[in-house]
């Protein structure tokens, strides 16, 4: 073998290595960081773990696995740009999700509703910011804490910010348990988080009433708000399979083989996203940033518009619960209850939180679906 | 009879942390009940001694079972 054959052969071994620009290791490192904090730390695992080897393999240099022909790519134009995915995985979430608690207290969808302020005070900073219209509506959506939106809205309006939009969302929606609770404490007396809220003068929820309900949500949300069809259209269908009784193999497909094929396709489609010269800009840390500002405005305006509600009614309302309005779910709820247990052992928070929690479900959808209804009629988008 | 203590909300018992006879504590910890998907405990509300455990694991129970009495 001549000394040229050999050295041929070296550089085809090495061609790899040199091809390595600082850009594609700092997101392979950053792809190793995703899959650490879902393994070792249980961070929203079903996703960062997808998604943190979807950045690592689209940033291998000379693989390429997100050019036209790369596999990657494949997955995004089959699930990503058309929205089928974030769509499957809102059927998954409407066959997961039991309303009944929503329904036993309807008044707390409220604060589900207040559970979404954070989407409307980040746009608006980020306007501020200066990042052009439709960009500012995709890292708004970060407020609704909800994945699936994030990644619906921002796959149409900012392909490019994809991927630090829905890796924002959903480390986010993994830290809730750490950013909420200083701020419930922060927004509450000592007297309001030990507030029990009793169960007894609920009333049962009959299968008509659960039966009725998915369909009614889907009619009224989407007259009002045609844009958010598809994903409203999904969540309440899944419900529906889960509340009608008859379409049993319909209802497991839906919670199991649907959503856990589509979560890993979508988890790897959006970690090929992250291509370092888009991810590597103050423009991700400044989204980062405004994320945060979105969850504590969210959990905030949750516990006042509960507070205010309190005011007026008779049957008062720990403000702890108005903290699970965020689309987060059931990790939002189960935060209200374990502050208000914490302060007072006899307060069983779940229930009432769960309630509040699937409102925000509801909720950061018909947000999402009207802020795209309202840039429709300003003609921003088509 | 003794106090009763109830099941604050609807759910299933996971597990029953005593038996009749066992002296218990403000605020020691019971029953641990699921709901919602969630675990969650269910404490002493004051001392005394369990007199009745009415409830077993896997059951599933209303608003307001008695779980168990203590005398």
């Amino acid at each position: 073998m001549t000394s040229d054959t050999v050295m041929t052969i070296l550089n085809g071994i090495l061609a790899g290595f040199e091809a390595l620009t600082w850009q594609y290791a700092a997101m392979i490192i950053i792809g190793c960081v995703l899959l650490w904090l879902g393994v070792k730390h249980d961070f929203e695992p079903l996703l960062l773990v997808p998604i943190g080897f979807g950045c690592i393999l689209a940033n291998l240099p000379l693989a390429n696995m997100m050019g036209d022909e790369g596999l990657l790519r494949q997955f995004y134009n089959a699930g990503i740009i058309n929205e089928v995915f974030p769509c499957l995985i809102f059927l998954g979430i409407g066959a997961m999700t039991d309303f009944t608690p929503l329904l036993a207290n309807p008044r707390v969808l409220l604060l589900g509703g207040a559970g979404q302020f954070g989407i409307f005070l980040t746009l608006l900073l980020a306007l501020a910011c200066g990042f052009e219209r439709l960009e500012a509506v995709c890292v708004g959506v970060i407020g609704a804490c909800d994945g699936p939106t994030s990644i619906y809205v921002t796959s149409q309006f900012a392909p490019q910010l994809l991927g630090p939009i829905s890796v924002a969302a959903y480390s986010y929606m993994s830290l809730v348990p750490l950013i909420q609770p200083p701020l419930m404490r922060l927004c509450t007396t000592k007297k309001e988080r030990t507030m029990v809220m009793a169960y007894t003068d609920q009333k049962p929820i009959s299968q008509t009433v659960r039966i009725i309900f998915p369909v009614a949500v889907t009619i009224i949300t989407v007259l009002i708000a045609p844009m958010g069809a598809p994903l409203m259209g999904t969540l309440m269908l899944g419900n529906f399979l889960r509340e009608c009784g008859c379409v049993d193999r319909l209802n497991k497909a839906a919670q199991n083989e649907i959503c856990n094929i589509v979560t890993l396709l979508l988890g790897l489609s959006v970690g090929a996203t992250m291509n370092g010269e888009i991810f590597l800009t103050t423009k991700t840390l400044i989204i980062f940033v405004l994320g945060a500002i979105a969850i504590s405005g969210d959990t905030i305006a949750g516990i006042y518009l509960a507070k205010l509600m309190n005011l007026f009614s008779k049957e008062k309302i720990n403000p702890l619960i108005g903290s699970a309005g965020i689309s987060a779910f059931p990790m939002a709820a189960r935060v209200s209850h374990r502050v208000g247990q914490e302060e007072n052992e006899d307060n069983y928070l779940i229930m009432h939180a769960m309630g509040v929690n699937t409102g925000g479900q509801i909720g950061s959808v018909l947000a999402a679906s009207i802020m795209l209804a309202v840039l429709a009629a300003m003609g921003y988008i088509h | 009879m003794g106090k009763p203590v109830n099941a604050p909300m609807a759910g299933k018992i996971l597990e029953i942390f005593v038996k009749v006879g066992d002296r218990v504590k403000k605020n020691d910890v019971i029953v641990m009940m699921e709901t919602m998907k969630m675990n969650v405990r269910m404490f002493a509300p004051e001392d005394g001694i369990v007199n009745t455990v009415n409830v077993s694991p896997m059951e599933n129970v209303k608003v307001n079972t008695t779980l168990i009495t203590l005398a």
